[in-house]
C-alpha cells in the first residue's frame, strides 16, 4: 500500500516566516532602530555616538554600556514593545541589529 | 585552563525596587538558583542583593570564559550556581578606606562562596559585600592559588576615568610585584578584546580581568610565578 509522504513543514512555521518578512522590511527595522535608541540612551554616556548607531554597533565595546544594564534594557524593550524576551534570546543582543532581529521576532510571536 | 574573571556591582546605582521584580530576577537566576535564598545565612540580605551577587558571579565566569572561548556571548542562565555559602565570619559592613588587596588585610572566612558550573567545567567564587559594593571573583581552582583581587573607589564616574583608573589601580599592583615598582608595564587588548598586560609590546601572558560600575573599580589576575 502505497502512503503519502509526510509534509515537511508546518503551517506555524510558515506564518511566522511570513509574519517575520513583513516586519523585517528595512522601514521597519528602521523605525525600530530609532526606538531603541531611545531604550539605550539612559544607559550610555556617548550621546553623540547613540544618534549615529547603525546595526553593527555593539552595546558594550562602542556604546559602553555597562553589562549590568543589560537586563534593564531588556525589560525596558519588552514594556515598549509589549513583548517577552527569554534569556536565550539575550545572548542574541550584542549588537543593535542583532537586538531588532530579537524584537522583530518577539513581534511575530504576538500575531 | 588559564584564565581569570572579576565583576564589581556599585549597589547605590542598582534599581532594588525593578531588581525585586519576577521579570528581572527570573532573567538570570534559574528556579533553583532562586531556592539557593532560602539557606542559612541569607536571611539578612535583602533579596535584590542577592540577585546581584549572583549576577556578578555569572559575570565574572563569563569573562573568565571569554578569554579561552572566541565569539562567546554571555548567557546568565548557561551559568549555574550549584550552591553558595555566606561568610563563617561576619565581614565589616562597609567599604572602609579606598582601597582593599586580597592578600592584605582579610582572610576567606569573610567572603561568600560559591560553585558553578558551565558546561562541562566546574569553576569556584569568592566574593565581598559591604553596604555599598559586591565584588565576585572566579577560579577554576578551589583553592584560588595564584589569584590576586583589588577592589578601589574613584572620585569620578564615567567610562573613560572608570577605565584610567582601574588600568592604573591594577599596574600599580603589577609594577610593584613584577618590576620593584619600575613603571614600564602597560595593559593592552588581545584580538578576543580580553586585557593583557604588555612589558613593552610583549604579551607577558598574565591574564588579567579588569571591572568598573559607578565609583568603584575592580581588578583580578593570575600570576603563578611572580
Amino acid at each position: 500500500m502505497n502512503t503519502m509522504p509526510e509534509a515537511n513543514f508546518n503551517v506555524e512555521e510558515v506564518n511566522t516566516s511570513l509574519t517575520f518578512s513583513k516586519y523585517n522590511s528595512n522601514e521597519c527595522r528602521e523605525e525600530i532602530l530609532d526606538e531603541l535608541k531611545k531604550v539605550l540612551s539612559p544607559y550610555t554616556e556617548n550621546k553623540e555616538l547613540l544618534d549615529g548607531i547603525n546595526e553593527q554597533t555593539n552595546l558594550i565595546t562602542d556604546l559602553k554600556i555597562n553589562s549590568a544594564n543589560l537586563v534593564d534594557i531588556i525589560i525596558d524593550a519588552e514594556s515598549k514593545y509589549n513583548i517577552e524576551i527569554d534569556m536565550d534570546s539575550v545572548e542574541k543582543m550584542v549588537n543593535v541589529g542583532s537586538c531588532i532581529d530579537v524584537i522583530v521576532e518577539k513581534m511575530n510571536l504576538k500575531k | 585552563m588559564k584564565s581569570t574573571g572579576n565583576d564589581i556591582v556599585a549597589l547605590n546605582i542598582i534599581n532594588r525596587l525593578r531588581t525585586n521584580h519576577y521579570s528581572f530576577y527570573s532573567k538570570i537566576l534559574s528556579v533553583s538558583e532562586q531556592a539557593l535564598y532560602s539557606r542559612p545565612g541569607f536571611t539578612e540580605m535583602p533579596f535584590e542583593e542577592f540577585v546581584w551577587l549572583l549576577w556578578s558571579i555569572k559575570e565574572s565566569v563569563y569573562k573568565f570564559l571569554k578569554r579561552i572561548v572566541p565569539g562567546l556571548s554571555f548567557s546568565p542562565t548557561k551559568i549555574i550556581i550549584q550552591g553558595i555559602d555566606p561568610p563563617s565570619r561576619e565581614a565589616l559592613k562597609s567599604f572602609r578606606g579606598i582601597q582593599w588587596e586580597n592578600n592584605t588585610n582579610e582572610s576567606p572566612e569573610e567572603l561568600f562562596r560559591g560553585v558553578i558550573i558551565c558546561g562541562s567545567d566546574i569553576f569556584y567564587s569568592r566574593s565581598k559585600i559591604h553596604n555599598e559594593l559586591i565584588s565576585t571573583v572566579v577560579s577554576n581552582d578551589e583553592n584560588f592559588e595564584n589569584i590576586w583581587w583589588g577592589i578601589r573607589s574613584i572620585d569620578h564616574t564615567g567610562y573613560d576615568n572608570q577605565s584610567k583608573a582601574v588600568r592604573t589601580f591594577i599596574l600599580s599592583k603589577l609594577n610593584f610585584i613584577l618590576t620593584g615598582g619600575n613603571s614600564n608595564l602597560s595593559i593592552g587588548k588581545n584580538p578576543l578584546g580580553c586585557p593583557v598586560v604588555l612589558k613593552g609590546t610583549k604579551d607577558m601572558n598574565i591574564p588579567v580581568s579588569l571591572s568598573h560600575h559607578d565609583h568603584f573599580v575592580a581588578y583580578s589576575f593570575l600570576l603563578e610565578h611572580p
